[in-house]
């Protein structure tokens, strides 16, 4: 907990400071960019390191939010807070839906039936043009506003995205840290002896899966709000397991690990353009190699670091 | 206080439970013994709700839990350990113990993220409380310590510490001294028998028979699914059943007498 | 993903004359996905796992199979086998690289991993063959048949004579040949079966040969029929799922009549309903079984953690 605090407070710092040196506004399309899928990561990171869980459908959770604010806001001309959490309960009840079958049963179901949907929901994007557009999608989207600001701009966007994450990021650090989270962890542990203490497995799972899901749709809303165009693209099955290696590779049971994912995975694409035709490539290697030799990802190798140096100097003190 | 009845369970074709009834009295520990296979641990999947039986009746105190799922069960006051220790491997040791009290707690998800002053006293009080049954299983030492690095005798302590933490009306161990060496398995002895002065009723799985013998008000014996014999220690080593049961099994005959 | 739809679709007037038009393209994909589903089942069966890169195999078999026929041109027969033995190494070498190294590892990491397999396997097809759609000529080149009011193409007839011929060899093997039983033994009780002197590694090496074998001689059995690209994988493999599902996890002739019914319900609702949808329907078919009947149409029981 102490340890998270601090992380936190690091961020935040950062978060704050960063507009000193970034003048760019491509650095600041980067950095929301990092925090949109940050927010996705933090709920995913959620559910597969702390629940046991798979998703190969949150790119579909986070479409689904994004094109209910792009709908609710231009077609109904609704407010864009209430359309962010009208898409947030709606994808609530969606995870719940598909949750309720699934998540008594093995881990794969939950995977294949998250990819399912995925799939479901990028031919409903596509197909209902009415609604959607189709494939050339939705354009102006328009922008959010609060306390007399718009958020127009890349740089008031950023912090908007930001303060977004840093408080949901604070949300899961209690989460984690509270009799729920342990009881979480125990399930990710040993779901026989979690039940035997009195833990309702299947509803536990069921609520982070849906807190997962609700933490996609807000990012997925933050997304159409900032392009302020929608299109199916962005929400494939490529997405999907692009945001499991992130929660991959930054460690599935810390927090501040998938942040770091989220940021490594959508940086260096950016500036090592060469990656593109070799994306899929990388993910998928980088979902082998992690789970071959580090599955407790980028923090879990920290730590290890971390505790190495501490014998180190323990060793150092005592011959000392 | 637990009463079954008539309880099978089958895997296949295999009769693990065929038509077992017994009862158990408030405040007493029971042995349960029997041949390897003889169907000990099965019984306890099924009054813990990990799989339902195919037939028969399981009440605790009067009250039907034969289809109640696990959790619900435990909510009732039935904790169990596992014949291998089911610790979270990964949580430290007083973490394990504070998933032990679980059910002390009743912070939601909403008081989880928001915190709320009463939660933090809820999260302060479960703390203690869990401290204070790490001091009774002496391991306070390795409060912080990642539960995976225990030594195995530790293990079966922390995870009989957890289901304290519990505070069980009823108690099932699942051969609690199974890899213990003698000295380990005498405390573990004197750590039981200190547990019926809290007034918690105990049913023990055991191969160990000295301390099935020492610590048993009654012993109950299962052979091949069936209950072929219950009674006082005494009687129950001299029946001709259980003898013909243990056949074949010299040590145990050996150990049975002594 | 666009695909050319099925030629044969324009034939026949009148719903009925239809209807077994739309049950001939049923059974004809039907199969393909009894096949998929057939090699999901085989891995299950050896290793509880569900391998999510089942999809890339059949891709894979089709891929290979266009590369050698038209890009070095060998002959039709040559080029199959040599596609489906190349998968079936490919295979192989995914089950020694990736998994048998972590065979410890927690169910989660191995989905992890087949995962990015899957995605590799992906990917790397990508970068080989680009992102076209690839034809490969129909086995035999005779003009189609004429059922009743259906349009037959003769490929139709060898995807459902190959699936029969294959579900058949399958048989054979799990029933009469030593290393049939010996897969069986370890799929009931693999504690046992090494008691016995039976592998395990061999077997669950043998049943990614296996299964990828499957998939790939699925791949080149679809390609003349629907193209192939980099990325029919993922759709195939999720279909052949919902058809093991659908049928009973862990059971053979229940991912034949998985493969069967979703390959058919798929057929009559692009034909009656919508054919933008097609694709969903296998997915909703999935969720409603998972409701109603988590076992499957011929599974045992549920299978509950």
């Amino acid at each position: 907990m102490k340890r998270d605090a601090v992380i936190w407070a690091a961020l935040t710092l950062l978060v704050f400071t960063l507009p000193a040196f970034v003048h760019s506004p491509y650095y600041y399309s980067v950095l929301i960019i990092i925090g949109i899928f940050g927010i996705v990561v933090l709920g995913l990171t959620m559910l597969i390191g702390y629940a046991g869980q798979i998703s190969l459908g949150h790119a579909g959770f986070f479409g689904f939010g994004a094109y209910f604010s792009a709908v609710l806001t231009t077609r109904f001309h609704l407010d864009p807070w209430l359309a962010m959490l009208v898409g947030l309960v709606a994808t609530i009840v969606l995870a719940f839906l598909l949750g309720i079958p699934t998540l008594k049963l093995h881990g794969h179901y939950l995977a294949m039936a998250t990819l399912g949907l995925g799939m479901v929901l990028q031919i409903i994007f596509k197909e209902e043009v009415e609604l959607t557009g189709g494939p050339t999608g939705l354009t102006d989207v328009p922008h959010l506003k609060a306390f007399g600001m718009v958020f127009a701009s890349d740089q008031k966007f950023y912090f908007l995205v930001w303060i977004f994450l840093l408080v949901l990021y604070g949300l899961s650090i209690n989460l984690v840290h509270s009799r729920l989270g342990r009881a979480l962890r125990a399930i990710s542990s040993n779901q026989t002896a979690a039940g035997s203490l009195g833990i309702p497995v299947n509803r536990l799972k069921l609520l982070i899966f849906a807190v997962s899901a609700g933490y996609a749709s807000l990012a997925g809303s933050l997304y159409a709000h900032y392009l302020s165009f929608v299109n199916p693209s962005p929400f494939g099955f490529l997405v999907s397991v692009k945001l499991v290696a992130m929660v991959v590779i930054g460690g599935s049971q810390s927090l501040w690990g998938a942040l770091l994912g989220a940021g490594l995975l959508t940086a260096l694409p950016e500036f090592l353009a060469v990656l593109q035709d070799y994306e899929m490539l990388v993910y998928g290697a980088i979902l082998i190699v992690m789970m071959m030799f580090a599955p407790q990802g980028l923090a879990g190798i920290l730590a290890g670091l971390h505790e190495w140096v501490k014998n180190r100097d323990h060793k150092k003190n005592a011959q000392a | 206080m637990l009463k079954l009845e008539n309880i099978r369970k089958s895997f296949g074709g295999l009769k693990a439970l065929d038509g077992v009834s017994f009862e158990v009295n408030p405040g007493e520990i029971l042995g349960l013994i029997g041949p390897n296979g003889a169907g000990k641990t099965t019984l306890f999947n099924v009054v813990s709700g990990i799989f339902p039986s195919d037939s028969g009746s399981v009440f605790f105190q009067r009250k039907n839990i034969t289809r109640l799922p696990t959790h619900q069960i435990a909510r009732l006051g039935i904790f169990r350990t596992f014949q291998n220790p089911s610790i979270f491997e990964a949580m430290s040791v007083l973490e394990n113990l504070m998933v032990g009290n679980h059910l002390q707690g009743r912070a939601g998800f909403f008081s989880a993220i928001f915190k709320p002053p009463w939660e933090r006293k809820e999260e302060q009080r479960m703390r203690e409380q869990a401290q204070a049954v790490l001091k009774g299983i002496g391991l306070s030492d390795s409060a912080d310590a990642a539960a995976g690095s225990l030594p195995f005798g530790k293990l079966r302590m922390l995870e009989l510490g957890r289901a304290l933490c519990a505070e069980p009306h009823l108690l099932m161990l699942d051969e609690p001294a199974a890899g213990l060496n003698q000295r380990e398995t005498e405390d573990l002895t004197n750590f039981i028998a200190g547990l019926r002065a809290k007034k918690i009723t105990i049913v023990v799985i055991e191969h160990d028979m000295s301390l099935v013998m020492g610590l048993s008000d009654r012993v109950a014996v299962l052979d091949q699914g069936r209950k072929i014999a219950e009674g006082a220690p005494q009687a129950v080593q001299h029946n001709p059943a259980v003898l013909k049961a243990y056949l074949g099994e010299e040590d145990w005959i050996k150990s049975l007498r002594r | 993903m666009p695909k050319p739809p099925f030629p044969c679709l324009e034939a026949g007037v009148g719903w009925h004359n239809q209807l077994i038009q739309y049950l001939v393209t049923g059974i004809t994909t039907g199969a393909i996905y009894a096949l998929v589903a057939l090699g999901f089942t085989i891995i299950y069966n050896a290793t509880e796992i569900i391998n999510f890169a089942q999809g890339e195999f059949v891709m894979l078999g089709g891929m290979i199979a266009v590369t050698m026929l038209a890009g070095l041109g060998l002959p039709l027969w040559l080029a199959v086998i040599l596609a489906i033995a190349a998968t079936m190494l490919i295979g192989l070498a995914f089950e020694r690289l990736a998994i048998r190294p972590v065979r410890k590892a927690s169910v989660m990491n191995l989905i992890i991993i087949t995962i990015g397999g899957s995605i590799l396997l992906k990917g790397a097809a990508m970068l080989i063959w680009g992102k076209d759609d690839h034809p490969l000529s129909a086995f035999t080149p005779a003009p189609p048949l004429h059922v009743f009011s259906a349009v037959v193409t003769t490929q139709s007839l060898w995807v459902m004579a190959g699936t029969v011929l294959a579900v058949i060899l399958l048989h054979v093997f799990y029933e009469r040949t030593i290393t049939g039983k010996a897969l069986r033994a370890c799929a009931f009780n693999p504690k046992a079966a090494r008691l016995c002197g039976i592998s395990v590694e061999r077997m669950i090496l043998f049943s990614f040969g296996l299964s990828a074998t499957l998939g790939a001689f699925a791949g080149v059995l679809i390609a003349p029929i629907t193209f192939t690209s980099y990325d029919v994988g993922t759709m195939l493999g999720l279909k052949g799922f919902c058809a093991a599902i659908l049928g009973g996890l862990g059971s053979n002739p229940g991912a034949i009549l998985g493969g069967l019914v979703i390959g058919v319900a798929e057929s009559l609702s692009s034909g009656y309903v919508s054919s933008g949808y097609k694709d969903a329907v296998a997915f909703l078919i999935l969720l409603l079984m998972l409701y109603f009947r988590p076992a499957g149409i011929l599974g045992k029981r549920a299978e509950k953690v």
